[in-house]
């Protein structure tokens, strides 16, 4: 959404005879819908969610399109990227989906376990890093771990991150195998410089 | 205390004010500050509570004294772009405030428009010039660290000949410090050095597992003659005269709803506004220091209302500038009088030259083996020093330098941000991204160099003590924060550009006077927001 459409929901939630607490969830839900207009095709959008789930699948634990990860990395292809770096996104997102086809005969979210997992073992360790399907899937990968681990369930349920901690344990016990820290700690941002 | 006036006050210097009709307004006051940051919030503090009645001048507005300016506890969920920031929209509006680590998707907000505040610098010596324009100004986002100087420092001037001697020694500051440090609290660990005074400290924060075996091992590989410590920073680690301890929620630059770190508006706004003598004007651009011409000295200040562009002029005996390093030095060189035709406090040409700027950039980093059985616990907004050991009495001395350098840094276990270039996808990548892994394998000491001037302080302590382990577990890095490392010999073109280039903020001068570059905001040191 950019900045107009943005007043415009504004404007529009003003004009309703809201409570101010309403007026403010109106505001966050404003900021947190997807992009009005999508920057994607659907079949570029089809390939982006079948990469999103087979990177980081439902299990367990909720998988990336449980958390509306793609709908987040579709604000950022179509506001935070400027002009080039969203069309070099899109080019190489049509590229792995030519790659699908080309190897497999079908398009991404077509494809039967075995063969997806061909191709994404190709995309993640490919012979030329360079090639454009290559960066669209490291790009993407990089997309969906962002959007995957900033979400809601994935911060609260998932690693479990307390927002007021009260205290400071340097070297609290841990047991090899439980849920990351925080990715925001210590030496990330603790001294002046951050 | 001084009558206020009604009326619109003459102009001794012939500058017309014609325009300045606000009957009802205060024009009169014993002092005037300008500026409501650190420097600012502290001068009226003093006069304040000294009797004197004091007007606080701010270029930028208001924030809420409940708080609910701050935007510390909003989670990356809750922004548009997940703490990425608007980069179009600051591309365009703040593109110069955005390289500070500090503006950020929320926290841009304590930042000024660079297109509303915009300045010119030399072609070849770019200089970002970080700014905040609020009640507060940049201690809402400054960076916390304040050490105390020695006489090593005191004293370097005189004892290698590069710049003026200071006109005082650490025993006539020393009772300053103790009382800045009881008013603010300082949280600190003593460690008994010539080279880094104690202070008055509130319980020191812990050091990490990964920061005390370093700690350890670089007092027994130095024989003691290295220390590192827990950083000393403007944040309570125990409730202090009526403010919160520290809760560890992480991000201070941000802001803080219990004023848990030290800011003006946390701390001596308040007790300036306690004794009942403080008018504090926002949306004021002070736009000269007027001058008495009978006496050249100060009689009030210039100023320009930032809503309504009307002038008023407000008068006083005494005029603080607390303006920031760089925005007090403007103002005074834009109060030209004919007693003044330069600009006031300027009479020697030096005024606004020899600017020089934290150096910034050197260090080392690595990653440690082993306490896979470790982790913290809440987010620690403070890290580690490393205190000065180089050129000291019977220590290591270097050939390429003079004086010294002391280290910030720290160290922190890898959280799930490493993930995005790791190789792998599916159920078990998630599974490593999301949890710890159970083994970790050494490999080759590494250790990272930027090739920061002076050259040697990139491989000071990390080199011996950390290692690489290929699944990345605790990391450790340690960047220079010197002050005044001054080269044994002239500055190169080359060597000014290897400083410049690993710097973000410039060095200009290696030579300047260190009064220039001293300004008024107290000890910090590192490459904060806050410059001073």
């Amino acid at each position: 959404m950019d900045r107009r459409a943005l007043l415009r929901a504004a404007a529009a939630a003003a004009a309703l005879p809201l409570l101010p607490t309403d007026v403010a969830a109106a505001w966050a839900r404003a900021l947190a819908v997807p992009p009005a207009v999508s920057p994607f095709t659907p079949t570029q959008r089809a390939t982006l969610d079948a990469l999103a789930d087979a990177i980081i699948p439902s299990t367990d634990t909720p998988g990336a399109l449980d958390v509306g990860t793609t709908d987040w990395i579709a604000v950022i292809v179509a506001e935070h990227d400027d002009a080039t770096a969203r069309a070099t996104y899109l080019a190489q997102l049509d590229a792995i989906d030519a790659a699908a086809r080309a190897t497999a005969g079908a398009p991404l979210p077509a494809l039967d376990a075995a063969a997806r997992a061909r191709l994404l073992d190709a995309l993640d360790r490919p012979v030329d890093r360079t090639a454009p399907a290559a960066r669209g899937f490291a790009r993407t990968k990089g997309l969906v771990v962002h959007g995957y681990f900033t979400s809601r369930p994935v911060q609260e349920a998932v690693l479990q991150t307390v927002v007021m901690p009260g205290r400071y344990d340097g070297a609290a016990p841990h047991t090899p195998g439980a849920p990351r820290p925080p990715a925001r700690d210590g030496a990330q941002h603790g001294h002046a410089h951050g | 205390m001084a009558p206020s006036t009604d009326t619109p006050m003459a102009d001794h210097t012939g500058f017309v004010s014609l325009g300045t009709r606000q009957p009802r307004e205060r024009r009169r006051f014993d002092a005037i500050v300008v500026g409501s940051g650190i420097a600012g919030g502290w001068a009226a503090k003093e006069l304040c509570e000294r009797g004197l009645e004091t007007l606080v001048l701010e270029a930028g507005g208001p924030i809420a004294a409940d708080g609910s300016d701050y935007v510390e506890h909003i989670q990356a969920y809750d922004m548009k772009f997940r703490g990425w920031g608007d980069r179009q929209d600051m591309a365009r509006t703040q593109p110069i405030q955005r390289d500070c680590y500090a503006c950020s998707e929320t926290g841009r907000k304590f930042f000024v428009n660079d297109l509303e505040n915009p300045y010119t610098t030399p072609p070849d010596a770019r200089f970002n010039w970080f700014r905040g324009r609020q009640v507060g100004g940049r201690s809402i986002t400054w960076g916390r660290q304040v050490y105390r100087w020695s006489d090593l420092d005191f004293e370097a001037n005189a004892r290698d000949g590069h710049g003026t001697d200071w006109p005082i020694r650490y025993a006539d500051l020393a009772p300053w410090y103790t009382h800045v440090e009881r008013f603010i609290g300082v949280t600190g660990a003593a460690e008994g050095l010539a080279q880094l005074p104690d202070g008055d400290f509130l319980p020191p924060m812990e050091l990490n597992a990964a920061e005390r075996l370093g700690r350890e091992r670089l007092a027994r590989a130095f024989g003691g003659t290295r220390v590192l410590t827990i950083g000393r920073a403007a944040i309570l680690t125990r409730a202090h005269r009526g403010r919160a301890a520290c809760h560890y929620c992480g991000p201070c630059e941000r802001g803080c709803v219990t004023h848990s770190y030290f800011s003006s508006i946390g701390s001596t706004l308040p007790a300036a506004r306690a004794t009942g003598r403080l008018t504090l004007r926002p949306h004021s651009v002070a736009a000269e220091v007027l001058v008495d011409p009978a006496t050249g000295r100060a009689r009030g200040v210039r100023v320009i209302d930032a809503r309504t562009m009307e002038e008023h002029v407000f008068e006083a005996r005494v005029v603080f500038v607390c303006a920031s390093a760089i925005e007090s030095v403007r103002l005074l060189l834009n109060s030209r009088s004919l007693r003044h035709p330069d600009g006031l406090a300027n009479s020697s040409g030096t005024l606004g030259r020899y600017v020089m700027d934290h150096h910034f950039g050197g260090g080392a980093s690595g990653t440690m083996p082993g306490l896979l059985d470790r982790r913290t616990r809440g987010a620690r907004p403070n890290g580690t020093y490393i205190a000065r050991f180089r050129n000291l009495a019977g220590g290591p001395a270097s050939k390429d330098f003079l004086r010294g350098y002391g280290l910030q840094g720290g160290a922190g276990r890898g959280g799930w941000g490493r993930g995005g270039g790791m190789p792998g996808w599916g159920a078990d990548f998630k599974q490593r991204r999301s949890r710890t892994p159970t083994t970790g394998s050494r490999s080759t000491p590494r250790c990272v160099t930027s090739g920061a001037s002076p050259p040697r302080a990139s491989r000071c302590a990390g080199a011996r003590t950390n290692s690489r382990c290929t699944a990345t577990l605790w990391r450790a890095r340690w960047r220079c924060s010197t002050r005044w490392a001054v080269p044994t010999s002239a500055p190169t073109a080359r060597s000014t550009r290897r400083a410049t280039a690993s710097t973000r903020w410039a060095a200009r001068a290696w030579r300047a006077p260190p009064r220039t570059a001293c300004s008024t905001g107290g000890t910090a040191r590192g490459t904060s927001p806050t410059s001073t």
